[in-house]
């Protein structure tokens, strides 16, 4: 095992036979029906079980340096802390939005969201603001209004009375 | 006839054409932008569907991905950067012909050539899928468990040039699909007494998490979001002497298509596949072989058929068997059985007439792509001038609310997120995304008939080939799970073998 792909074949398969070990044993706790030929964790047991020598197999070649390069591979990573800030707001951002859309409310959630995202890629406040406004009404014209999605209004802007 | 009149009386409505010309002006938007694929345009377009008629949806989808994957050419054409992969295979020859002074003819060449490939693969689809679907009607579980599992296994060999990393996709997706109540025993698997998980975990937000998100953190943490588009040349006369190259170059025209729809057809190959087959073979076959690489319009003319024409060769086994052909067909047979439309031989009986109006779609939609193509290259500057920065933030929002919608569920925000990053992991460690969202649409068809084989057979394994069709699709099933193993170890022994003394 000597290149890049040789050590991230070893990685996978580690994590693909562990994977697979757990998938077997919580698929062994589910109780089936009585009468049942079957029970309802066979199938995952099976799958868990071809992850395992799936990774096996991975983990097998990269140690005798047979891992196949991998196709594709994404240009190294940018040495740009701005853009990794960016990547870490995507995903912060989203985990935050899943827990506090409800009490927060769609529209100042995704607006701080968005116009974060903007100013962190250098595009500056007045145009972030000018971008971000529009497109948030939009989307809620087109799914809250025309597609008729509940999307939160805010529970905090109900307390306030501001909305029904 | 009846039914194509009544086909076509379906299709004479306002808001299907709206929804239609919509989608195809996303298509060929999305298209047209490097980076952002057909499969992602339809994960986007998605949650749009869920609030519409199930012919409506079927026909956005169809409309968009033709556009995108035609569009596809025009930035490999005038910047060197396919707008899809499945523009990838002669981005190298229609950008050489932009060097020579050819834009046009490249473009309008690869234009025309896609509608002929489209309306080629939209005629077999029409012939091939009702026949097949009256084959099928005698289909027991046994043909379907083995179909169901050469699907699989063609998408797992066929997404990477590496079977194992895209046989652990497919895994994750059988797992995934596994998830929540069990439909036999109603048993909770896997949802660790959460009810929100009892459902399952729902595949348009996984499916928009692996081809959105992932890319946008991608793009974000290689610096290519950073990176502006570089602006093309203004083309002028694309259909300029196209009718000439097309009579010359027919017979490119017409192994192009023909080749497309039957690899768009096999599980798990698509219009990228096709193209660069297609490509190979144009070179194969060329009385001037040695034009190609230079600036040669043969090779644009039969890859810009088949890929095309793979695009309506896909829904041949995603609409008779259930089984997708590509990960387009895969979120299409998604939608159709949220739409409560389960595909499969029953629907063309049951559903005839939206079948030959989804087939008119189809003729409709690359008939459309001649204009709309046309004012696609004619908007090439200003779509490739849109910031960057703003198209990603764009898009973020659509994965955000577009994932809510579907169950109006924060659970569902959680998902996307949950599969961006798996999706962005895959991508570093090689393993293929498309098999994920086939294993999770295929799950259940696979476990159902599995267990339904296994109760009729009586647990043995041999009972998988007593019936005739069953054991010549399970012969197959078995070929393609060890033809790959028998071609790796012959090439290893041929690397083993000392040269020949002279």
């Amino acid at each position: 095992m000597s290149n890049a792909a040789g050590r991230r074949d070893l990685l996978v398969g580690a994590l693909a036979i562990g994977s697979g070990l757990l998938i077997i044993w919580l698929a062994g706790q589910i109780r089936g029906m009585p009468g049942q030929p079957f029970s309802p964790g066979f199938v995952p047991s099976i799958v868990g079980g071809c992850a395992a020598v799936v990774g096996a197999i991975m983990m097998l070649r990269a140690l005798r340096g047979h891992a196949p390069p991998i196709e594709d591979e994404a240009p190294p990573a940018a040495d740009e802390p701005a853009l990794r800030a960016a990547a870490f707001w995507v995903v912060f951002g989203i985990a935050a939005i899943a827990v506090l859309f409800e009490a927060v409310g769609f529209m100042p959630l995704l607006l701080v969201w968005i116009i974060g995202f903007l100013l962190l890629l250098d595009v500056r406040l007045l145009p972030a603001v000018a971008f971000a406004v529009p497109m948030v009404v939009a989307i809620d014209i087109a799914f809250a209004r025309l597609l008729g999605v509940p999307l939160p209004p805010g529970d905090w802007l109900i307390d306030l009375g501001l909305l029904g | 006839m009846d039914q194509f009149i009544a086909a076509a009386g379906m299709l004479a409505d306002l808001d299907l054409i709206i929804v239609i010309a919509l989608s195809c002006f996303f298509g060929l938007f999305v298209g047209a932008v490097p980076g952002l694929t057909a499969t992602m345009a339809t994960a986007l377009l998605v949650p749009f569907t869920f609030f519409m008629e199930p012919l409506a949806a079927v026909s956005a989808i169809v409309a968009c991905t033709a556009m995108a994957i035609t569009a596809g050419d025009i930035p490999g054409c005038l910047i060197r950067v396919p707008g899809t992969p499945a523009s990838a295979a002669y981005t190298d020859e229609t950008y050489a012909m932009t060097r020579k002074g050819l834009a046009a003819q490249a473009l309008g060449s690869s234009l025309v050539s896609s509608v002929i490939g489209g309306l080629f693969g939209a005629v077999v689809l029409m012939l091939a899928a009702p026949a097949l679907a009256s084959i099928a009607l005698g289909f027991s579980a046994f043909e379907y468990f083995w179909l169901a599992m050469i699907g699989l296994s063609c998408a797992a060999f066929v997404a990477s040039a590496d079977p194992m990393r895209g046989i652990l996709a497919l895994l994750i997706g059988l797992f995934v699909a596994t998830v929540g109540m069990d439909s036999v025993s109603g048993a909770q698997r896997f949802t660790f007494g959460s009810t929100a998980l009892t459902g399952g975990l729902s595949f348009v937000p996984a499916m928009i998490g692996l081809f959105a998100v992932a890319e946008i953190l991608r793009a974000l943490l290689t610096g290519e979001a950073r990176r502006p588009y570089a602006q093309p040349q203004q083309v002028q006369g694309v259909f300029h002497g196209v009718g000439r190259l097309m009579a010359q170059y027919w017979k490119n025209n017409l192994r192009g298509s023909v080749l497309g729809t039957a690899i768009g057809a096999l599980p798990g190959a698509g219009g990228d596949i096709a193209a660069w087959m297609s490509y190979a073979m144009a070179r194969k076959f060329s009385k001037t072989p040695e034009k190609f690489g230079t600036g040669h319009v043969e090779g644009v003319i039969e890859a810009g058929a088949s890929n095309n024409a793979g695009l309506s060769g896909a829904w041949i086994p995603a609409l008779v068997f259930g089984i997708p052909g590509d990960a387009v067909t895969a979120i299409a047979v998604g939608v159709l059985i949220m739409q409560g439309l389960n595909p499969g031989p029953r629907l063309f009986t049951t559903q005839a007439e939206t079948l030959y109006a989804i087939y008119m779609v189809f003729i409709l939609a690359n008939l459309l792509l001649i204009p709309l193509g046309w004012m696609a290259i004619k908007l090439a500057r200003p779509i490739l001038s849109v910031p960057r920065p703003q198209l990603m933030a764009a898009i973020l929002l659509f994965c955000v609310v577009g994932s809510f919608a579907i169950n109006n569920s924060m659970l569902d925000i959680g998902v996307m997120l949950g599969f961006g990053v798996l999706g962005l992991l895959l991508g570093k460690v090689g393993v293929p995304v498309a098999p994920v969202i086939l294993g999770m649409v295929l799950g259940p068809l696979v476990e159902q008939n599995f267990l339904a084989s296994m109760v009729i057979a009586d647990g043995r394994f041999m009972g998988f080939f007593e019936r005739p069709v069953a054991a010549g699709l399970g012969v197959v099933a078995i070929l393609v799970w060890t033809l790959p193993l028998v071609f790796a170890l012959r090439r290893r022994s041929v690397f083993r073998m000392p040269p020949a003394s002279a």
